[in-house]
């Protein structure tokens, strides 16, 4: 158990104050609470003492119960700090060892609720820049062993947060560093024209229509058309003509509050858009009503992302978006708040001379391009084969022989999507990164920077197995990923070996 | 066809790969079957209230498609397993981790020390009745990029923990 402990010096170690039972038989009481509740309704309404007294021993069992989980974790729960690791042993049915190299510690949290005050105790959070936010709770300790662990931590090296102080100095000095990129309302207008929202509008019409329809028990569709039948019919005469001119007309109607609601929502959100670089920490500062300055320093940016939809293409324009640490928990309001949207808007070659400066490994000049393997005709073509056979199977009764077109005409059409796919998919990597360009219609670039990248992986599918070929995965900081589809296997290790090269090297980040 | 994999082994030298001890076999099986009999178990018993209420066809049923559905299970872990031990291994060289696994799905993960986040090693009830336990190197990238090897004696898990320490700390 202590095997590696004579190599390190031990520094502090420590257990839980017996509070954590209290409070995570707190907590699990909160999860029980309902039925507690009902058992004890059962009590006050029993209508004999008998049924009284075994409710009362039903709600002592479980209040006991509920005690066992919070004790013998108390008990079981060891933490140590040696000058190399934290170590956290814990757990009696599943028992678990935790080490945390004291170099992977980024950051303690410490969270006191009144009660936890009043007791005088603390819950630690142990920050490593993993995904799942803290990689250790001390759930909960003294305030003096907090402060003793914090200490030992700070002056180990560890416990420092590299992110806090720039993400401050930027914000704070936004406006002296010089504009990298700003962005104008007619492009942010145009944002909101290009954006693929058909489906949301589609969606909306559908429920304005659900909504404007009386309530029978017709399907939708026959309430839609007797509806518009009746509404329209008076005006501009009977018939199919008139119906199909209101229908086209509330489509018309629809289509267009969705791109005025989605150009003022991108003008709203994005207004005001500045990029600025101040060493190594961007800042991008937009809103027109919400104000927001959003830091973000280079080392957190795990992937970049430029993309052009259909429409975005022909006009020229392309978005950017980054994926950093937090890519995995923070997703959500990330999207909410557009903090993961580098740049909302500009000039593909705008941004492809933006890239380098973004980060050195996205400067597409840099790689030397290819395709990947043309199997990818013959892999989409049999895959057709297989989907066109299963349905000439299930439309032979009622087709019969002309079954036999469909395993045909879907293999042909998977055969020109797949060189569409061939002539539309490039990736490229060294020793450095690694790009890939995909999209037959939008088309997106997906550069990773091989200092972030956590794992490489290769998977196959017997599909792929079978036609040799396999899917190049990169996964980054925060849970980030690239893919490369269909790269031959040896390909796709000659590439791993480049990017994690077989001799020691010191990592570019923490 | 051309076999790529043939074309690869010959052009680098690999590291021999290691397996995981035998015994794993039937720790997968039994604990597969296991937890296919407490999940369908669960289903099944839900069915007997039915039997036991006036509704012995819907208890019957779900009893039933309980019970194919859990041989099912227990045949896919049974016929699988001997498979899925075939194809799991694992290296530690200087530099990566890397592993291999998946039966129907093929997938090797190769992950530098250096991005090492925290390690565990972990023995279950069932592994521990097998004299087994398990070692996990968790790094930044989330469970797509963690390294896991079930199936090692404790002895082995310990000396890997303290041979990727050893080599995450030399590192920096």
């Amino acid at each position: 158990m202590h095997a590696e402990a004579d190599d390190a010096a031990l520094i502090l170690e420590g257990r839980l104050h017996p509070a954590s039972i209290f409070f995570a038989f707190l907590a699990g009481l909160r999860r029980t609470a309902f039925w507690l509740a009902i058992i004890a309704f059962q009590a006050v309404t029993a209508d004999s003492f008998e049924r009284v007294v075994t409710t009362l021993w039903l709600m002592a069992l479980v209040t006991v119960m509920s005690l066992v989980g919070p004790v013998v974790q108390w008990l079981r729960y060891r933490y140590r700090l040696t000058s190399r690791e934290l170590a956290i042993d814990s757990g009696f049915i599943r028992r678990q060892q935790r080490r945390i190299p004291v170099t992977r510690v980024q950051d303690l949290s410490f969270e006191a609720g009144p009660l936890h005050r009043l007791l005088g105790v603390v819950v630690v959070s142990v920050q490593t820049s993993g995904t799942e936010g803290a990689e250790a709770k001390l759930d909960v300790i003294t305030r003096e062993q907090g402060d003793a662990l914090r200490d030992a931590l700070r002056s180990l090296g560890g416990a420092v947060s590299p992110g806090h102080a720039p993400i401050e100095a930027a914000g704070e000095g936004a406006s002296t560093a010089p504009a990298l990129l700003s962005v104008g309302v007619f492009a942010l207008i145009l944002r909101g024209l290009t954006d693929n929202r058909a489906g949301l509008i589609l969606a909306g019409l559908v429920g304005f229509l659900s909504q404007a329809m009386p309530d029978d028990d017709l399907s939708f569709f026959v309430k839609a058309w007797e509806h518009g039948r009746r509404l329209f019919a008076p005006i501009a005469g009977q018939g199919t003509f008139a119906i199909a001119v209101f229908v086209a007309t509330v489509v018309a109607v629809f289509v267009l509050a969705g791109w005025v609601g989605s150009a003022a929502l991108n003008v709203m959100r994005f207004y005001g858009f500045t990029l600025r670089e101040d060493r190594g920490v961007f800042s991008r500062s937009y809103g027109l009503f919400t104000k927001r300055v959003h830091a973000l320093p280079r080392v957190r940016i795990q992937v970049v992302r430029l993309r052009q939809t259909l429409l975005r293409r022909l006009l020229g324009l392309a978005e950017l978006r980054t994926d950093d640490m937090g890519a995995g928990a923070e997703a959500k309001t990330a999207e909410a708040q557009g903090t993961d949207v580098f740049v909302p808007i500009a000039s593909r070659a705008s941004l492809t001379a933006l890239l380098p400066r973004v980060l050195p490994e996205a400067d597409v000049s840099r790689y030397h391009w290819t395709r990947t393997s043309p199997r990818i005709v013959r892999r989409s073509a049999s895959r057709g084969a297989l989907l066109g056979s299963a349905l000439g199977a299930g439309l032979y009764g009622s087709v019969g022989l002309w079954a036999l077109a469909a395993p045909v005409a879907i293999a042909l059409l998977g055969a020109i999507w797949g060189v569409a796919t061939l002539r539309t998919l490039t990736w490229a990597h060294d020793h450095e990164g690694l790009a890939v360009w995909r999209g037959v219609f939008r088309r997106s670039l997906v550069v990773a920077p091989a200092s972030r990248m956590q794992a490489l992986n290769i998977v196959q599918s017997p599909f792929d197995r079978w036609h040799g070929v396999a899917t190049l995965i990169a996964i980054a900081g925060g849970g980030a990923r690239v893919a490369v589809p269909n790269v031959p296997v040896d390909e796709a290790r000659a590439a791993i070996r480049r990017l994690f090269p077989g001799r020691p090297q010191k990592s570019h980040i923490a | 066809m051309a076999a790529p994999e043939t074309e690869d082994s010959e052009t680098v030298p690999r590291p021999a790969m290691e397996k995981p001890e035998p015994a794993v076999v039937a720790y997968w099986r039994i604990s597969g079957i296991v937890s296919a009999l407490i999940l369908f178990g669960m289903i099944a018993f839900q069915g007997l209230f039915f039997l036991w209420a006036d509704n012995p066809e819907v208890g019957l049923g779900i009893v039933g498609v309980a019970g194919v559905l859990g041989a099912l299970r227990i045949t896919w872990v049974l016929v699988t397993t001997r498979l899925r031990y075939r194809r799991l291994e694992f290296t530690i060289d200087a530099v990566n981790l890397r592993v291999r696994h998946g039966v129907l799905v093929h997938r090797e993960k190769t992950i530098p020390i250096t991005r090492l986040q925290h390690l565990d090693v972990d023995r279950g009830p069932l592994e521990r009745l097998f004299g087994l336990a398990s070692l996990s190197v968790f790094t930044s990238g989330g469970r797509a990029a963690t390294f896991r090897i079930p199936g090692l004696t404790p002895t082995r898990a310990e000396e890997m923990r303290g041979q990727v320490l050893a080599i995450a700390d030399d590192a920096r």
